[in-house]
């Protein structure tokens, strides 16, 4: 699919699908009655500064850029819907807009919403995943990663850096597959150590 | 030592199976050369040359198995734990202890190489570091020192020495049979060269389905032995578990650090059924982890 680049975002006509973010409101029963599991409330939205493409020559984007997105994206919105968000940097030097909502679904949509406006601007290329965790009765941590590229999801249960419960992991892709876009290509379930969620 | 309550260190339907695909290869060979010699096809320059490259693989072959890996020998310094573990094992196994290599991949595996105990590389992986526990990376060590103890790589060379002929004169024959340059005055002609093909051929199919057979017996006796060496099999059981499979193909790496690295990911493996099993040189890892939960039970009691 890459072999021979990406799509010039800039000049081919802009053809934004809508994501699948969304989904993730779809499977919060099953992980509530069999996981146990809920939502901490918070999404973080990660990109890289750069696009990473060769001939990029525009400006790398900077914390307040993405606040700047979220607002025009949400607008007054956002306050009625209950959404707060805070942009951040991590020590990958990676771009964070952190968004939290008590409820799963505004907090999906919001999330939605930010992304189709990045897009809009162009930045398709700087977008790289949304993290949404979920925490279980026993304080264990679920991350469920969306992958920007792949329109997918999987599940990040970390332990003790490197250590991830991969047990966990697996199990958690069958039970919600059927309802889930879930990414089957187990190589590309990548971590995310320490996304910095807790600006907010 | 007491021998009270401890099993038997030998599972002799495993010993038996080993001798037996040994005499079937043996066997297999000898109809091979005879058949050769009948045929008048002068076999000897081949199996001179082959001699050569099993020879030099198997003095050569630890360097170059470290070097495509990217493995590096660590110093006790460097990784003391691998250390301390191998030596315990060593001890155990009354081996001299082998030097320890690590390969900085994320693909968990762990392999011994070397021609002999003392020359005895064992191997692990950054990736099988970061996936086991201790007591699991211990068992496996356990498995790699019984492939040294074993003399594996031995073994499994020289079963591979009249494949080795056959492979080359399939090559040989093809092209001598094509062209056939000055050897038709000789007894048969082309005639014989196309049965010398043909029976090379079947000879190296069917020596190396019994290498691999061999190969897996050796694996098993490998698993049994780590049972014997570390007294918990049911931790090589886990280890198994995490390191073949799905759950192996699941990176430990950090998203942000692969981005740009997508053009690398290997599609993923063929999954195993009966026919891929005949063709492989490890066995089933549920008929692994099977065999080593009744060992655990065999030394709880």
């Amino acid at each position: 699919m890459w072999l021979f680049g990406r799509s010039k975002a800039k000049d081919a006509p802009s053809k934004i699908k809508p994501d699948k973010l969304s989904t993730l409101a779809t499977v919060s029963n099953i992980l509530e009655e069999q996981f146990h599991m809920r939502p901490i409330g918070k999404l973080g939205l990660c990109l890289r500064p750069h696009s990473g493409a060769k001939k990029d020559t525009s400006p790398k984007l900077t914390e307040p850029d993405l606040e700047a997105f979220a607002n025009n994206a949400l607008g007054i919105g956002a306050v009625t819907s209950g959404t707060e968000f805070k942009a951040t940097q991590d020590q990958y030097k990676y771009l964070w807009l952190v968004l939290r909502n008590d409820d799963l679904p505004d907090l999906l949509s919001a999330g939605s919403k930010i992304i189709t406006a990045i897009k809009e601007k162009g930045h398709d290329a700087n977008l790289v995943a949304a993290v949404i965790p979920f925490r279980s009765e026993d304080g264990k941590e679920v991350n469920w990663i969306y992958e920007l590229d792949r329109d997918r999801f999987y599940p990040f249960v970390p332990q003790t850096e490197p250590r991830r419960d991969n047990q966990l992991e697996v199990e958690l892709a069958t039970k919600t597959e059927k309802d889930l876009p879930v990414e089957q290509q187990l190589e590309r379930w990548r971590a995310v150590w320490g996304a910095p969620l807790d600006v907010i | 030592m007491v021998t009270r309550n401890v099993p038997a260190t030998r599972d002799w339907g495993l010993t038996w199976r080993i001798w037996f695909v040994m005499s079937m290869l043996a066997a297999v060979y000898v109809l091979f050369i005879s058949i050769l010699s009948a045929l008048g096809i002068p076999w000897q320059g081949v199996a001179v040359m082959a001699g050569i490259m099993l020879f030099v693989q198997f003095f050569f072959s630890h360097k170059l198995v470290l070097w495509s890996m990217g493995a590096k020998v660590v110093s006790e310094a460097e990784a003391p734990k691998l250390h301390a573990m191998v030596a315990r094992l060593a001890t155990a196994a009354s081996l001299p202890k082998p030097k320890i290599a690590v390969a900085n991949t994320d693909v968990p595996n762990a392999f011994a190489t070397g021609r002999s105990a003392g020359s005895a590389v064992v191997c692990v992986t950054t990736g099988i570091q970061r996936r086991l526990t201790d007591d699991e990376l211990e068992a496996v060590l356990g498995h790699e020192l019984t492939h040294v103890k074993n003399k594996d790589v031995m073994v499994i060379t020289l079963a591979s020495f009249f494949a080795t002929v056959a492979s080359f004169l399939t090559q040989w024959l093809m092209w001598a049979s094509l062209f056939g340059g000055g050897n038709r005055d000789r007894r048969g002609g082309a005639g014989a060269f196309f049965v010398a093909y043909i029976v090379s051929m079947i000879v190296y199919f069917v020596a190396n389905l019994l290498i691999l057979a061999l190969s897996r017996y050796r694996e098993y006796a490998a698993d049994r032995g780590s049972a014997f060496l570390t007294r918990m099999p049911s931790k090589l059981a886990s280890a198994l578990g995490k390191i073949s499979g799905a759950m192996a193909r699941i990176p430990t790496e950090d998203l942000r650090k692969t981005q740009g690295a997508q053009a690398f990911f290997i599609v993923p493996a063929i999954k195993g059924d009966s026919i891929a099993e005949l063709f492989s040189s490890h066995p089933p890892t549920a008929k692994r982890i099977e065999k080593l939960m009744a060992l655990a039970q065999e030394l709880e009691h």
